[in-house]
């Protein structure tokens, strides 16, 4: 049932009025990936907005783009399809979606030449066409988004592509038990789960949710460990470290620990593994090499069980 | 249903605060209230799963005896969680008989079918 805990997940964060006009407020937004600042207008005080805005990322509502230590942030597909019309207000339910284009119709048709342009190795024209026409009718339905339609069917119609261009990425709310979100946590999110994120992400693409956070978060990334990474390529695949939640934890289905002992909640129906690895924080070059290597050894494993299914 | 809200907004302390100027929508307080006490209510998987039950039936609306089979839950359960969304007026509950069907409210249904989704 990982889809439906997703989800069960999803609307207890967005249980909140401040959220949902946050949330509508990123929906709307001409950038399509506002940052805290910016929402917080010459205000100052973001303090409660990036909350916010991480417990909506927690559960992937939101994702952080651009520069990690001031992100955008920009709605995903499950943001503008599950809590599009109720954060930005939907009209009365009716029948089915009345589309007409109209003078969307431009907008539109440039819309498609680039996401054709975009997904030229995987999708014909008329596939995205035919997605761009199908997102467009979901989000019409809602009168009050007209203003932001084009704009909106654009990000929707991006992602859902996306996630098809990727195996098995998309939402299943009949509740599947395919696990398809991993949370790395170790102590400080600044060495070993940062490799083990950036190893699984190398290796699934989109395929397989990955997440960090840590027990005591450091500021930022351990020296030795972002060399190592940028060695094997993978240094864009780190994060800023972050902070574990149990919103975080609520939003995953299997949860790797490494050191982080007691400190990680433990809630019923996820699938918990503990690697006893070592901290590579402040060892030479050369532990460090081969404290990744192990990682990233147990990383297959992992993705080989992944790919097996459930037991 | 203005019972629940009101139970629900006095839990949180935030939400007696006015809401930050950044936090302005086209959204009225009142709605977003609404909607959040609807959020809160569907959060658990169970819920969901019923209410994705109802919405993809048939005839859009089910007795507690299809849900029992369906979910392999015993029916205080399931009729526990049925009478908390009956009350958050989510779930409407209609006697037939001596049965019940439950359907969803067709003013939550734009709501309940876009979180399905």
């Amino acid at each position: 049932m990982t889809d439906l805990r997703l989800l069960a997940a999803q609307a207890a964060a967005m249980a909140d009025p401040d959220r949902l006009r946050l949330l509508a407020l990123v929906l709307t937004d001409p950038s399509s990936q506002p940052t805290a600042a910016y929402l917080a207008g010459s205000f100052g005080d973001q303090v409660a907005i990036v909350r916010h805005l991480e417990a909506m990322a927690d559960v992937w509502l939101l994702a952080r783009v651009g520069d990690p230590h001031t992100p955008g942030y920009r709605p995903t597909a499950d943001a503008i399809v599950r809590f599009g019309g109720a954060a930005i207000g939907a009209a009365p339910y009716r029948d089915g979606p009345v589309v007409d284009a109209g003078n969307h119709k431009q907008l539109m048709d440039r819309v498609v030449d680039e996401l054709t342009d975009r997904f030229s190795e995987t999708f014909g024209r008329e596939t995205v066409e035919r997605f761009v026409r199908e997102s467009y009718g979901l989000l019409a339905d809602r009168a009050s988004v007209q203003r932001y339609l084009p704009a909106l069917t654009a990000r929707f119609a991006t992602d859902r592509l996306a996630a098809l261009a990727a195996p098995f990425n998309g939402v299943d709310a009949s509740g599947s038990k395919t696990i398809s979100d991993v949370l790395f946590v170790c102590v400080h999110n600044s060495g070993r789960s940062q490799i083990a994120a950036a190893a699984l992400r190398s290796l699934v693409g989109n395929r397989v949710r990955v997440r960090t956070a840590g027990s005591t978060p450091a500021g930022m990334l351990d020296p030795g460990v972002r060399d190592e990474l940028a060695r094997r390529g993978m240094d864009r695949l780190a994060e800023i470290p972050r902070p574990l939640t149990e919103e975080v934890v609520r939003a995953s289905s299997m949860v790797v620990t490494m050191g982080c002992g007691d400190a990680c909640p433990v809630l019923p129906g996820r699938r918990y593994v503990d690697w006893p690895v070592e901290d590579p924080a402040g060892r030479s070059p050369d532990d460090v090499r081969r404290i990744a290597d192990e990682i990233i050894d147990r990383v297959h494993v992992l993705l080989a069980e992944i790919d097996a299914g459930p037991d | 249903m203005s019972e629940w809200v009101a139970r629900d907004s006095g839990q949180r302390g935030a939400v007696e605060q006015e809401p930050h100027p950044a936090l302005r929508s086209t959204l009225s307080r009142g709605q977003a209230e609404d909607t959040a006490a609807v959020l809160r209510v569907v959060s658990d998987p169970t819920r969901l799963q019923i209410l994705s039950l109802i919405h993809h039936s048939d005839e859009r609306r089910i007795r507690v005896v299809d849900l029992t089979r369906a979910l392999g839950l015993r029916q205080p359960t399931v009729s526990y969680h049925l009478k908390v969304m009956n009350e958050a007026g989510i779930v409407s509950r209609d006697p037939v008989g001596r049965e019940a069907w439950y359907a969803i409210v067709p003013q939550r249904l734009g709501m309940i079918a876009d979180l399905l989704r």
